[in-house]
């Protein structure tokens, strides 16, 4: 046979399914993209592989229940979905938490956007083909993880803020423990800054790509670090501040450019804030001798009385809050997730994209950090 | 602008009462009774619009909640100001027999997959946003919208058995059942929760 007949020419435009078996894609989702040969003309968004019907199974569930439900709504950094579940209840039912659990919860938080931010360095080195980011921001997660096992006894899933505090206190000698992995990593930080910046690469993949400003960003309801990288000072934790925050001394990082560099450089500039932070919350724990939880209820089940609340938090993805109503029951009557990924894909992404070329598509998608399990519910 | 001021000037413009149940957090309800639902709807529309001009600028959320017992939808826009810095929620009640709204995609731009979820899960439509009829996350969904509160998934996969499991889910499904009924009070140790 000719070698002729064997080649399959294409009418462009075209349709190209991209996901959710594509390496390039993280997580579980995919995008229908038409395609002009290398050029992207259209896309979107086809989610619903990880629907997993959160929402529905809270209302069936009890509130004590719900906790062990919730981490699972989002993978990399589960703790937001306990916090923000937890302090939703607590602001219905006008419960106080100790200055201690405050303080626990915002180091938990704090050590959650180190290690997702750590998985934001890793996917993107795999997609720059930058290999040893990926293996060393990997390799050091698992400290952070160590540190999360040792405190709560579980690496990913914690379980570990129930409404009124934390479920136990800080073991003997942890608090050290976190302060050497806190060295440990700030040495590690510098290495990457030299793989990274001596990188002709990852400066000519990324400077330029996918430029956002701050209008197009709000407009487009992007949140979190996507929306700081395009200059604007906008932090939850600063704004409407929860847990611990309004207690600490921070600023808010920025960067000008709004492009790919930037959302990478914001976040990697707020793993060293991170770093300040949970010092300062060190030196906090070691002052405080309240107890970790005030539990104005007992017995596995209880009421809530009736009312609502919506809690919202600053992720390393945006905005993730939390919509709960209760009738006074033992189960909530509706919870409602907020993640950000449902305007990141859905609005935003199949914006962006158009106009781009193929090759960077799992560039974008990866520095906007998508994260389809909060999409998906 | 302070949030004073915001409760001033929607009391002012749309004669509607703003409740302030926490700090940062503002509530406003369209109300029911003596307006057509026309009037209603725009009234809607001109307060989204007047707050995105006020200094609303991010389109959180929007949802739906089933109060199956009242007989209505109720429809919650959020909306978040960076500058004030405050939340406002708008409620929007729907007839629950007839739940036909329109859309605001044309303020919002991120209602377009803010109204597809609530569509999917709630079967409300939202004349004027074409993505909203369109699958969002279910796949050849031949029930009543999942999230309504008489939607009973139990039934439901009693009726469509799972394909390719490898097992039946059936017998942990009841087990899971039995285990979701509510506590009585013995169980709980006579303890009736925080409001008694």
């Amino acid at each position: 046979m000719p070698i002729r007949e064997l080649v399959v020419t294409y009418d462009f435009p075209t349709d190209l399914h991209l996901g959710p078996q594509h390496p390039g894609i993280h997580g579980n989702f995919a995008y229908i993209l038409k395609v002009d040969g290398e050029k992207i003309i259209e896309a979107k968004i086809v989610p619903g592989y990880l629907h997993r019907a959160f929402e529905k199974l809270m209302e069936r569930r009890t509130w004590i229940n719900n906790i062990a439900l919730i981490p699972r709504v989002c993978v990399p950094e589960p703790d937001v979905n306990e916090y923000a579940f937890n302090a939703a209840i607590e602001r219905i039912a006008g419960w106080e938490i100790p200055p201690r659990a405050k303080y626990i919860r915002t180091v938990v938080l704090e050590m959650a956007r180190i290690s997702a931010y750590l998985m934001y360095l890793a996917s993107m080195g795999g997609g720059v083909g930058v290999y040893p980011l990926t293996q060393w921001a990997f390799g050091d997660r698992d400290y952070i993880l160590d540190l999360f096992e040792a405190l709560t006894g579980a690496r990913v899933y914690h379980i570990y803020m129930i409404a009124g505090g934390v479920r136990r206190d800080i073991p003997e000698g942890w608090l050290d423990k976190l302060e050497e992995t806190l060295k440990y990593l700030e040495g590690r930080l510098k290495e990457y800054d030299k793989l990274v910046m001596n990188s002709a690469v990852v400066q000519r993949r990324l400077v330029g790509l996918a430029p956002i400003t701050p209008e197009y960003a709000m407009e487009h309801g992007v949140t979190g670090p996507n929306l700081r990288a395009t200059g604007v000072p906008y932090d939850l934790r600063k704004l409407d501040p929860y847990a611990a925050y309004d207690e600490l001394d921070f600023e808010v990082v920025t960067e000008k450019d709004g492009d790919a560099w930037a959302r990478f450089m914001v976040r990697r500039r707020e793993i060293d804030q991170s770093i300040d932070l949970l010092r300062q919350l060190i030196d906090k724990l070691r002052k405080d001798d309240t107890p970790h939880i005030h539990q104005p209820y007992s017995g596995l089940a209880f009421k809530v009385p009736q009312g609502e609340a919506y809690v919202h938090i600053e992720s390393t993805k945006g905005e993730f809050g939390y919509y709960v109503w209760s009738d006074g029951g033992f189960n909530p009557y509706r919870v409602f997730v907020r993640g950000p990924t449902t305007s990141h894909a859905g609005v935003l992404m199949e914006d962006i994209v158009v106009g781009q070329e193929l090759a960077d598509f799992s560039l974008i998608d990866g520095s906007f950090d998508i994260c389809p399990p909060d999409l998906d519910k | 602008m302070r949030v004073e001021e915001v409760i001033k000037a929607i009391q002012d413009k749309f004669g509607l009462e703003v409740e302030s149940p926490y700090p940062r957090r503002l509530r406003v309800r369209i109300p029911a009774e003596g307006k057509s639902e026309e009037e209603r709807r725009q009234m809607l529309r001109d307060l989204l619009q007047y707050a995105k001009e006020i200094g609303f600028q991010h389109m959180s959320f929007i949802t739906c909640v089933d109060f199956i017992k009242d007989g209505r939808f109720e429809l919650n826009y959020g909306l978040w100001s960076y500058t004030i810095p405050t939340m406002l929620v708008v409620k929007y009640d729907l007839d629950r027999e007839n739940p036909k709204h329109i859309t605001v995609v044309d303020i919002w731009k991120p209602a377009k997959t803010w109204e597809q979820e609530v569509h999917e899960m709630f079967g409300v439509e939202f004349d004027g946003n074409p993505r909203s009829f369109e699958p969002y996350v279910l796949e050849d969904w031949d029930s009543i919208p999942p999230l309504r509160k008489d939607f009973d998934p139990v039934q439901y996969l009693k009726e469509h058995p799972m394909q390719g499991a490898g097992y039946d889910p059936l017998p942990y499904v009841n087990l899971v059942e039995k285990n979701l009924e509510q506590p009585t009070v013995e169980e709980t140790g006579g303890d009736e929760g925080a409001d008694s």
